[in-house]
């Protein structure tokens, strides 16, 4: 796939004039972040935040993957291995130069344990903390809800402070806070309307070279590419695959590579009637044609080796041990197979369009809007195959706002279909995706799917004491997710990000981004 | 480190001031006539390379596709080369397995309900990893927990001081030049796990050992200078065989732009500390000289990734000079710029700087497209990811290499088996859009 012309173009130069001022590194995000408190951080690009403007307890470093701290200086377990008493750096701050203590560390756990802080996060770290306790002013007491392996591992959260907080721990999704954070990071973070603008604080932990960045909501992927080249910015998060070898091309700019396991899919309305029988789902599966999907809005030709997107059959990537390889993908289209499938499912075709129970099948599909930079016209290609086999379309671009409101709180019921993507650190726990909304569960259940079998399998996966009970539980799983298909599972399309060959020391660490950003230099 | 080039210590910036912001600029260019050596000058003209392209062998080479590039170099050196380099993606398979198994069920990783059959598998394990005492005790130790605790027993003894015997099961036959060995199925072993009923897939870290010795006999029927491609990549405790020179045709398509650089490489992989002279290879070794003013106390990582690009310009500039403006090869010259990485990677590794180590080691990879993906670097690195509990990214790595290295899958399940139990210990982690 040939890069295209866009009148866009033009705007580029504009937007170099703009962006380039001071020593400000400039880059461009997928979309401008939601919210800047950890505890609701909903996308990758919150988390990218994040990782800016607060430090983890505990974090891997992003050259050898060693357990490392920025914020503890001792740690010793205590009371039989069920608690960790950490002891804490001398001299650290917080942006506004309160000293960070221990009460801060206690404050962030209560706050996870408050059930008037309605955080999915923080909900699930209510499996791991009981509780947490001030010995000194630099000596926290952390205690778990039972004896874990390798238990620093479970301290990866984002500290908070408690005096941004009146020591309140029920934290409002609302509040201030979350556009104008406050944290122990290497920058200071404040959200406007086009953008977040980030200013360095030197701290005893943190020493940025990087005096200030400038994140921007990333558009049309040729005018980001063309920008870059121009250095009206100086980075690009994510570069899709058509644009990657214009960015190799030059010797002033270099790729690298973004560790993250992202899958993506199309959501299928189960508690749509003409969507509820499986047999129409599996139609609808027989029906994409992923091999030409996969041409026309990535650019991975048929057969390419080492393609930066694979097909997936399941809710993992294949190089995770939960990925079922005895789950066949479906590359192609399979057309008299859909067409008997649908027939027995229900629907009638009349005059060449779908009906169900005398009217007409018409679709209404949407893909979140960021997506739609990085995988370009996917939305219209699914819809045109869906066309061409005899459904009614509507298509719609959703923005992260509606996206946040509607769709991953279970309200846009009045979609059939929606093209989405899931990305996973090092946990690839799908129950919040899969399960049947209940009781805090299913927090990520787009269309309120509910069904025993895959919510018995999930409960399997949590209840899991070993690791091969967690992994034949998550491969039945998909295995049954395959055949009952409340999504349609497309693929795993890789991250690379495109930087200036000025930007110096910028190691990416997988997920997080920006672990290492103390190392990162912007030689003008 | 003994004396380094002298006079090419030039500024290079950083050295051992690792936060020092100043820029690195390039100091060093590759001596004329060592850079007319180099197989991309030599196959530069539009002719040359189309003569090395019309072959079937290079053909598949250029793709790492090795069932065909070994037929199609019949009974060759080049034949050889390719055995000989799959014996070293072999080798570095087995350290990804042994490394994967410590990291699983060594000392401090054992869990509840972990199978007693894990204890071959840690014996095996230390025996790639030169920890022979160990490997003996672990082996002796195995105890009966399943079925097929006779068999591993069995196994266990034919792993004396002369290296694994004929694990049960895993006859790959005598080695025949040209082709590839048939794999036995995997899993190799169904270990029962002590909680429940459930059973722990495993692979034999041993077939990645035999199937290295399989190809590096084969290619020393054939060649026995082809020791060369294997001595970067020898397991702990193994020792490197002699050197030669090496013919630009031989170097085709290689990281190493002549046969010097590779001896450079294999000297520095193998080498007691403080052995290696730099200076002594300069003569010879393009590496060598680019190398030389960025190594001090420590290896400054920047000075590395500044030789690297300027050496892809010197390269280009020097195909043109050599066959005229019509040749235009950057894939020719990404090979040359991602060996100075790599050969900064072992600069650091021998010098003990696993800062720089590590920062070269991702450079590398970012900067390998195409016909610069190396099978054995990638298991390399995977394997070194893999010692360090990296799972997500050692899996990808592996994976990548499913169609280049026949067996991937079995050596998948040692990954996987740590890959559990790393997420698992990992925490809370949610779903992101």
């Amino acid at each position: 796939m040939g890069i295209k012309k866009n009148s866009l173009l033009a705007a580029a130069g504009l937007s170099a004039a703009l962006l380039t001022t001071g020593q400000s590194l400039n880059f461009y995000e997928e979309a401008l972040p939601t919210s800047m408190n950890p505890l609701y951080a909903k996308s990758m690009v919150d988390t990218r935040v994040n990782e800016l403007v607060f430090d983890r307890l505990y974090f891997h470093s992003p050259i050898n993957n060693s357990l490392v701290s920025r914020l503890v200086d001792q740690w010793q377990m205590s009371e039989g291995g069920r608690a960790m008493q950490l002891t804490l750096k001398s001299g650290v701050k917080w942006h506004d130069g309160t000293p960070f203590t221990a009460a801060d560390v206690c404050f962030t756990i209560d706050a996870m344990l408050d059930e008037g802080t309605p955080s999915p996060i923080a909900a699930k770290q209510r499996e791991v903390f009981a509780g947490c306790e001030v010995k000194e002013e630099n000596i926290a007491l952390v205690r778990f809800t039972k004896i874990f392996h390798n238990p620093r591992n479970r301290l990866g959260f984002y500290v908070m402070p408690s005096h941004s907080f009146e020591g309140n721990t029920a934290i409002s999704p609302d509040h201030e806070f979350s556009n104008r954070p406050m944290g122990t990071g290497p920058l200071k973070g404040n959200r406007g309307r086009r953008g977040v603008s980030f200013n360095a604080v030197p701290n005893a932990h943190h020493q940025a070279k990087v005096p200030q960045m400038s994140l921007q909501e990333g558009a049309d992927p040729l005018v980001q590419v063309r920008t870059l080249q121009n250095n009206g910015v100086q980075g690009i998060i994510t570069v899709p695959p058509p644009y990657r070898a214009d960015v190799s091309a030059s010797d002033e700019l270099s790729l690298k590579s973004y560790d993250l396991r992202s899958w993506w899919f199309v959501a299928v309305n189960t508690n749509k009637k003409h969507l509820s029988d499986k047999r129409v789902r599996q139609a609808l599966n027989s029906i994409v044609d992923r091999t030409e999907l996969r041409k026309l809005s990535i650019g991975v030709e048929e057969g390419e080796q080492n393609s930066p997107c694979e097909f997936i059959s399941g809710p993992f990537v294949q190089t995770s041990p939960y990925y079922n390889r005895a789950v066949e993908v479906q590359e192609t289209a399979d057309l008299d197979s859909a067409l008997s499938l649908l027939q027995a499912g229900g629907m009638r075709k009349v005059g060449g369009t779908w009906h169900y129970r005398g009217e007409p099948v018409n679709l209404k599909i949407g893909i979140k809007a960021s997506l739609d930079v990085e995988a370009p016209d996917l939305l219209s290609q699914v819809s045109n195959q869906l066309g061409a086999a005899g459904f009614q379309r509507q298509q719609h671009k959703i923005s992260t706002d509606e996206w946040n409101r509607m769709v991953v709180t279970g309200q846009a019921e009045d979609y059939d279909l929606i093209i989405g993507k899931w990305s996973f650190g090092l946990v690839e726990d799908v129950n919040p995706l899969f399960h049947t909304r209940t009781g805090g569960r299913g927090g990520l259940n787009i269309f309120n799917y509910s069904s025993t079998a895959v919510d018995t399998l999930l409960a399997q996966f949590d209840g899991a004491r070993t690791d091969t009970q967690a992994q034949d539980a998550y491969h039945e799983l998909h295995e049954v997710l395959a055949d009952d298909l409340p999504y349609l599972f497309l693929w795993k399309l890789d991250t690379k990000s495109a930087w200036q060959t000025s930007v110096r020391g910028n190691m990416i660490s997988a997920y997080y981004y920006w672990t290492d950003f103390d190392s990162w230099k912007y030689i003008q | 480190m003994k004396v380094l080039l002298a006079p090419l210590l030039v500024a290079c910036g950083g050295g051992a001031e690792r936060s020092q912001v100043a820029p690195t600029t390039t100091a060093v260019q590759v001596s004329p006539e060592l850079l007319g050596k180099s197989w991309q000058v030599a196959f530069a003209s539009p002719e040359a390379m189309g003569e090395m392209a019309s072959q079937a062998g290079w053909g598949a080479y250029f793709k790492k596709d090795y069932s065909a590039s070994l037929p199609a170099f019949g009974g060759s050196k080049l034949q050889a080369r390719m055995h000989a380099e799959l014996s070293a993606a072999y080798r570095q398979a087995a350290l990804l397995q042994a490394n994967a198994i410590e990291q699983t069920y060594g000392e401090g990783q054992a869990r509840e309900g972990d199978p007693l059959e894990a204890e071959y598998l840690l014996g095996a394990a230390r025996w790639i990893h030169n920890q022979r005492e160990l490997a003996l005790q672990s082996l002796e130790a195995v105890v009966s927990g399943s079925t097929q605790v006779e068999g591993l027993k069995q196994a266990a003894k034919e792993w004396t001081t002369e290296g694994p015997g004929g694990a049960t099961g895993m006859n790959l036959g005598e080695p025949a030049v040209g082709t590839l060995p048939v794999l036995p199925a995997d899993p190799h072993y169904e270990f029962p796990e002590q909680v429940g009923e459930r059973k722990v897939e495993a692979s034999d870290p041993a077939l990645s050992l035999h199937l290295s010795q399989w190809h590096e006999s084969a290619a020393m029927s054939l060649d026995p200078t082809a020791a060369m491609w294997i001595n970067p990549w020898r397991l702990p405790g193994e020792r490197s065989s002699g050197v030669s020179e090496l013919s630009a045709e031989g170097m085709f398509l290689s990281p190493w732009m002549t046969s010097g650089d590779l001896e450079f490489v294999g000297a520095l992989a193998s080498a007691e500390p403080s052995s290696v002279d730099l200076a002594t290879f300069a003569d010879r070794s393009a590496l060598a000289q680019l190398l030389a003013p960025c190594s001090g106390e420590q290896v400054d990582s920047e000075c590395v990734l500044d030789q690297a690009n300027g050496l892809h310009k010197q390269l280009m500039g020097a195909m043109e000079a050599a066959s005229g403006a019509s040749a235009d090869h950057p894939m020719l010259a990404d090979l040359g710029r991602v060996g100075v990485l790599r050969a900064g990677i072992r600069l650091a590794q021998y010098q003990g700087d696993e800062q720089a180590e590590g920062v070269l080691r991702v450079a590398a990879l970012d900067n390998a497209t195409g016909p610069s993906i190396d099978p054995v670097f990638q298991l390399s690195m995977a394997a070194w990811d893999t010692s360090n509990r990296n799972t997500q990214r050692a899996q990808d790595l592996l994976h990548g290499q499913r169609l280049s290295v026949p067996g991937t899958d079995a050596i998948r399940i040692s990954l996987n088996a740590l890959s559990l139990r790393v997420s698992r210990d990992a925490g809370a982690g949610m779903p992101m859009h």
